[in-house]
């Protein structure tokens, strides 16, 4: 399983002046769950599109388990960071094109050169574990629901079974059911050992799932820390036009009420550490 | 009669077999906030869409401040009433932020010299003043958003109807329209109706509708309907806060009063109940 490493990484778009991403040293272990947290334009999403060889470095080296890519690699050893890594973009949904959720899901492995057998099984397992009913394969995907389109797109990306997933904004625009659902999936694909770079706003995804978080700002990597460390620090988070999570600042708002109280991260932490006190149950 | 009426409205979509609203009726108070809650494919979108005119109901009538909403009306209800749609990068025309306010001004027939004044006094009103000469795409979600807005209040409607306006914004610019629509209810006679899944944006509404199985499921002040947090798990939508920590508590057996808590509420709440 690969751990990814970027090494004095730079990059910058064609007529633009200031660099895109500037010195970038990075590692994240193999297995992690990594949010990437930043405003509009910070560089989140250049930094995961090195690491999924869209784009090539000016500067430094980008590892992902044995391959290994810098400024004189060609296309084909970039296209070879793609073995390991899945990417799904931001409304991936908007990607969608064949005339049935089974030809849609099935284009990806198709074009790693699987055999017919091998593609079938994979996307069967790629609708099981996005939890879409098989019934749905010889559907039309624009007939389906925004939550579910967003399901199939994401399991067009499942179905290539990457070691490494990227998700930029996966839950934007879904309602509070289907995001639930889409994070429990997200959280479970984890859970089975793959690493996960989630670009998020939602501080709350962050807190809940992440194990490391990278705050990017104008190209440059603040700091990478943990969720407990970044959100206990409202400096840092205010100079990066980051938000607290509710639970967060309300168990701040407690705690300079005079009440003793642990930071927590989640509504639930909270209410584990409150209901003791008021006559509940631990 | 005063407000937004709908009565007896029935609707169904070409080639769908079922009505996606059947015999509905709902009052929209004049100078009030209107949130519409429920689940995706509930109807909500398209209460917001027979409202503008934009879909023509089967059955029933509806009237804004009086007016029946019909063909031979709808530049007249345009004048006095606006959408802002979910996606910011549909809803530009012109290469300039002004450019895109005068052009809608052009569609209601406004004489261009009265423009000016005009699209000076909208964009002061969201804060982009600074920003008149900029090109739409050089705006973030939220900016583009405020000029949908500055472009509605040109025309000094009555009525703002956004469509889930906020839902594709990041948290800054989500932030930034809710700001401008809660300081606007404040300075403008406005009837704002909301379509939205963001639990603060519902919790700054005078009014909610709760919109499901064709009809209207419940309606309330934001404390009655929010402090029914089964009703909004089972429409999809989100739980406020304060209220998502009432329930662990709740579950976790203690005892806490069945209404709704804003955030600060539940922490006056724990505060009384620990210190």
């Amino acid at each position: 399983m690969p751990e990814i490493k970027l090494t004095d990484v730079s990059f910058s778009y064609l007529n633009r002046k200031e660099p895109a991403l500037a010195k970038l040293n990075l590692t994240i272990p193999d297995g992690s769950f990594t949010a990437i947290v930043g405003h509009t334009g910070s560089g989140k999403s250049t930094l995961v599109s090195l690491i999924d060889g869209l784009i090539k470095p000016a500067a430094g080296t980008i590892t992902v388990g044995t391959t290994s890519v810098g400024t004189d690699s060609k296309k084909t050893e970039l296209a070879k960071l793609r073995q390991h890594v899945g990417f799904v973009f931001q409304f991936p949904e908007q990607q969608l094109f064949a005339e049935t959720v089974e030809k849609d899901i099935a284009f990806g492995p198709e074009n790693l050169g699987w055999s017919e057998e091998k593609v079938k099984a994979a996307v069967h397992n790629a609708l099981v574990q996005v939890g879409l009913n098989a019934e749905l394969a010889s559907r039309s995907p624009f007939m389906l629901s925004g939550g579910q389109m967003r399901r199939v797109a994401i399991a067009g990306v499942l179905a290539m079974q990457p070691e490494v997933l990227i998700l930029d904004e996966p839950t934007a625009g879904l309602d509070a059911q289907s995001t639930a659902q889409l994070m429990d999936l997200v959280d479970h694909l984890h859970r089975d050992g793959r690493t996960i770079l989630l670009i998020t706003h939602q501080m709350e995804q962050v807190a809940r799932f992440a194990d490391q978080v990278v705050v990017m700002n104008h190209g440059r990597l603040m700091v990478d820390t943990t969720p407990e460390k970044l959100f206990s620090d409202s400096r840092l988070l205010a100079a990066n036009h980051l938000d607290q999570p509710a639970a967060v600042r309300m168990s701040q708002q407690l705690q300079e009420k005079g009440i003793d109280l642990p930071l927590t991260l989640t509504i639930k932490q909270l209410s584990e550490q409150l209901a003791p006190r008021l006559g509940g149950k631990e | 009669m005063d407000g937004i009426n709908l009565k007896n409205i029935s609707y169904t979509y070409p080639g769908s077999k079922a009505p996606v609203l059947a015999n509905l009726n709902l009052q929209v108070p004049r100078n009030k906030w209107t949130t519409i809650i429920g689940h995706n494919g509930s109807g909500k979108s398209t209460i917001a869409r027979l409202i503008d005119g934009l879909l023509v109901p089967d059955e029933g009538e509806i009237t804004v401040n009086g007016m029946t909403v019909t063909e031979e009306n709808l530049a007249k209800l345009h004048r006095q009433l606006g959408i802002v749609f979910q996606n910011p990068d549909n809803q530009f025309v012109g290469a300039t932020v002004a450019d895109d306010i005068a052009f809608g001004l052009e569609n209601h027939q406004v004489p261009r010299e009265q423009m000016q004044p005009l699209i000076d006094d909208a964009l002061k009103k969201v804060g982009m003043s600074d920003l008149a000469a900029a090109e739409p795409t050089m705006l973030s979600g939220g900016q583009k958003q405020r000029v949908a807005i500055a472009g509605i209040l040109a025309l000094h409607p009555q009525t703002i109807i956004l469509d889930e306006a906020t839902s594709m914004l990041d948290p800054e610019g989500r932030k930034m329209v809710l700001d401008l629509l809660a300081s606007l209810r404040q300075t403008e006679e406005l009837t704002i109706v909301s379509i939205t899944h963001d639990p603060v944006e519902m919790s700054m509404a005078d009014k909610l509708v709760v919109v499901d199985h064709q009809g209207i499921a419940e309606e309330g002040t934001v404390d009655q309907v929010l402090k029914q947090t089964d009703l909004l798990r089972k429409l999809g939508v989100g739980i406020p806060v304060g209220q998502e920590l009432r329930d662990y508590l709740v579950n976790a057996g203690v005892e806490v009063p069945n209404r709704y808590y804003s955030i600060n509420e539940m922490v006056e709440w724990l505060c009384q109940k620990l210190s």
